[in-house]
C-alpha cells in the first residue's frame, strides 16, 4: 500500500510529463485496473491539468495568443505547464515565467518583441489583480513633499510596474484589441516605449515615461528613496523634474504612502 | 452565519457567480437565493473583489473554495488559509464550502479535485486539515462529495462512511452535490439512493446541480462532472429524493464551461425551486408559495 504522500506524488509526476501512469503505478496495486484501465483514467485528470492552465494562460496573454495563433500558443503553454506548474490555487497568479519562457523559444525569435508584449500582458495582468491599499491623503503627503525637512520614502501602489522594450508593445497591445478585420498595421521601426502600468479606479492603464522618469519610478519601486530616485534620473537628464512627476503620481492615486526617514 | 434565509425563504436556489453574468446580474436583479463564488477568484485586489461588495448587499454569499487541498498528506498551505479567512472577514458569507479531494503536492498545484483513497491514513489527514481550517475561520466548514473517474484499491471505507466520520470527528458540515453523486453511481455502480439515505441529514446544509457530460474511454461510457450544460432528468429525479432527505439545505446551481446566458441559469434555479415545493407539498411540509 502506498502512504498517501508518495501516491500523491506520483499522480503529481504523471500530470507533469515526468513519468508514465504505467511506471508510476506499476506493481503498486493502487488504482482499481476498471476498464478501460487506470492508465486511461488517470489520463482524465491529466489531461484536466494541462488543458485548464492552457486555458488559463491564454486568458492572462491573450495577445500573445493572437499574435503566435492558437496551435503555436497551444503547444508553448504546454511545454511551460509542464515544466514550470503553478505552486498556488490562485490561477491570475501563474505565469510569473512564461514571458521568459516565451524568450528563450527558437521558434517564437521570428517574432522579436512576443517576449516584451509577453511581460506587457503580465504586467497588466498583476495591476489588474494587485491588492487594494488604503489611499493616502494627498494634500498632507503633497504638503511633506513640498518643505522635506529630511529624505523621504516613497512607498507606490501595488499595481505599479514598468516595462521597457526596444519594440512599440504598447501599440502593439492596442491594436490588437480590435477584432481580426480591423488590425492597424504597426510600425516596428518606430522605437521603443518605457511604460508605467498601474491601476487607478479599478482600470488598468499606462503612462509612456522618458528614461530618467523611467529609472525614477524604478528606483521608488525597488528603493523607496526620494533622495536617491532624483539623484538617478538628474545623473540621466539634469533638468529631470521630479515635483512635477510627483504631482501626476499624487492625480493617478498611486502614492501609497510618503514617510519620513530619519 | 448571520443571514441565514430562515427556512420558508431557504428553497429559493442560488446560482454561481461568473464574469461574464457579472453586470447583468446587477442590473436585473435575478430572483435567486444567493450567489456562490469561487474563492480562488477572488482573493486579489481590484475589481473583482469591489465587484463582490455590490453584489453582497442583495444576496447572501456562498463561498466555495476549490484550491485548499484538504487531502493533502503534507497538509495545508498556511498562506492560502489565511487569505480565505482574509475573504471570509470581509465578505461574512452564510456558508463556507470545500471539497473532499486533493490538488497540492511537493509545491505543484495540479489544478484539479482529486480523488482520494478511503483509508485511515486519509481520514486521518482530512480530518487534521479540516480541523485547522475551521480553528482559523472560527466556523463550520461545509465538505463536498468529489466526482471520480478512478477508484483506489487501497480504500477501505467507502465514500458515505468517510464523509460521516469526518462529520464525526471535526463538526464539518456537508455540501451534497446530486450530480457528482449520480456520476460515480454511473462510473462505478452503486445505489444513489443509498448514499442519500447513508449521510447525516442534519450535516447536510447545501446542494449542488450541475451538467455533466458523456464520454467514450475506449469503449466505456464515462461521465464527467464538466458544470458545462443543462442538470439532466435523471439528476432532477435524485434531486427531488435529496430534498426531501434534506430539506434545510440550500440549492445551487453550477455552471462553469459553456456558460449560457443569464436567463438559462436563473431558470435552471426556477425549475429546482418548482421542485422543492412539489416535494415539500407531498410530504406535508409548508412551503411558502
Amino acid at each position: 500500500m502506498l502512504p498517501l504522500r508518495e501516491l500523491q506524488s506520483r499522480f503529481a509526476a504523471v500530470a507533469a510529463g515526468r513519468l508514465l501512469a504505467e511506471q508510476a503505478f506499476a506493481g503498486t496495486n493502487a488504482i482499481v485496473e476498471d476498464a478501460p484501465g487506470a492508465s486511461a483514467r488517470l489520463a482524465i485528470h491529466v489531461h484536466h491539468f494541462r488543458l485548464t492552465l492552457i486555458e488559463a494562460l491564454g486568458a492572462t496573454f491573450p495577445v500573445v495568443r493572437r499574435l503566435v495563433g492558437d496551435a503555436f500558443f497551444t503547444a508553448a503553454a504546454r511545454r511551460y505547464v509542464l515544466s514550470q506548474p503553478p505552486q498556488r490555487p490562485c490561477l491570475f497568479e501563474y505565469g510569473d515565467g512564461f514571458p521568459a519562457f516565451l524568450a528563450s523559444l527558437p521558434e517564437a525569435g521570428s517574432l522579436g518583441y512576443l517576449a516584451d508584449l509577453a511581460r506587457l500582458e503580465w504586467a497588466i495582468n498583476r495591476a489588474r489583480h494587485a491588492v487594494d491599499v488604503p489611499s493616502l491623503d494627498a494634500a498632507a503627503a503633497a504638503a511633506q513633499i513640498e518643505a522635506p525637512s529630511c529624505d523621504l520614502f516613497i512607498g507606490l501602489d501595488p499595481s505599479c510596474r514598468l516595462v521597457k522594450s526596444a519594440w512599440p508593445v504598447d501599440r502593439i497591445w492596442q491594436v490588437h484589441q480590435q477584432g481580426d478585420d480591423e488590425i492597424a498595421a504597426v510600425d516596428l521601426e518606430a522605437g521603443g516605449v518605457q511604460l508605467f502600468i498601474h491601476r487607478q479606479d479599478g482600470e488598468v492603464g499606462w503612462l509612456k515615461l522618458d528614461a530618467a522618469a523611467f529609472a525614477f519610478i524604478g528606483s521608488l519601486l525597488a528603493d523607496g528613496r526620494l533622495g536617491k530616485a532624483n539623484a538617478l534620473a538628474r545623473a540621466i537628464a539634469p533638468s529631470f523634474n521630479a515635483p512635477a512627476l510627483l504631482e501626476s503620481l499624487f492625480e493617478g492615486g498611486v502614492v501609497a504612502s510618503v514617510t519620513a526617514i530619519n | 452565519m448571520s443571514t441565514l434565509p430562515s427556512s420558508t425563504e431557504r428553497q429559493t436556489a442560488g446560482i454561481g457567480l461568473r464574469c461574464p453574468h457579472f453586470e447583468e446580474i446587477v442590473a436585473t436583479r435575478p430572483a435567486v437565493g444567493f450567489l456562490e463564488i469561487h474563492a480562488e477568484n477572488y482573493m486579489g485586489g481590484g475589481r473583482m473583489p469591489a465587484r463582490l461588495e455590490v453584489v453582497r448587499r442583495h444576496w447572501p454569499i456562498s463561498v466555495h473554495g476549490v484550491g485548499m487541498s484538504l487531502g493533502s498528506a503534507e497538509g495545508i498551505n498556511d498562506r492560502h488559509l489565511e487569505r480565505l479567512a482574509r475573504l471570509v472577514e470581509r465578505i461574512e458569507p452564510d456558508w463556507v464550502s470545500e471539497h473532499l479531494a486533493w490538488s497540492v503536492v511537493d509545491g505543484m498545484y495540479l489544478n484539479d479535485l482529486l480523488p482520494l483513497p478511503y483509508s485511515e491514513e486519509s481520514l486521518a489527514v482530512v480530518a487534521a486539515n479540516i480541523a485547522q481550517v475551521q480553528d482559523r475561520l472560527r466556523r463550520q466548514l461545509l465538505i463536498e462529495n468529489p466526482s471520480a473517474y478512478l477508484r483506489f484499491a487501497q480504500s477501505t471505507l467507502s465514500e458515505v462512511e468517510f464523509l460521516n466520520e469526518l462529520v464525526r470527528r471535526t463538526g464539518c458540515g456537508l455540501l451534497f452535490d446530486v450530480n457528482n453523486v449520480f456520476v460515480n453511481c454511473r462510473n462505478f455502480g452503486g445505489d444513489p439512493l443509498a448514499w442519500i439515505e447513508g449521510l447525516p441529514a442534519d450535516a447536510v446544509h447545501e446542494l449542488h446541480l450541475a451538467g455533466h457530460a458523456v464520454n467514450d474511454a475506449d469503449g466505456v461510457t464515462i461521465l464527467i462532472d464538466d458544470h458545462g450544460s443543462q442538470v439532466s432528468a435523471a439528476v432532477w429525479e435524485l434531486y427531488e429524493r435529496a430534498v426531501a432527505r434534506f430539506p434545510n439545505a440550500a440549492t445551487l446551481i453550477e455552471w462553469d464551461s459553456n456558460l449560457p446566458p443569464l436567463p438559462v441559469l436563473v431558470a435552471e434555479a426556477q425549475e429546482a425551486d418548482r421542485r422543492w415545493r412539489s416535494v415539500h407539498k407531498e410530504v406535508g411540509y409548508a412551503a411558502a408559495a
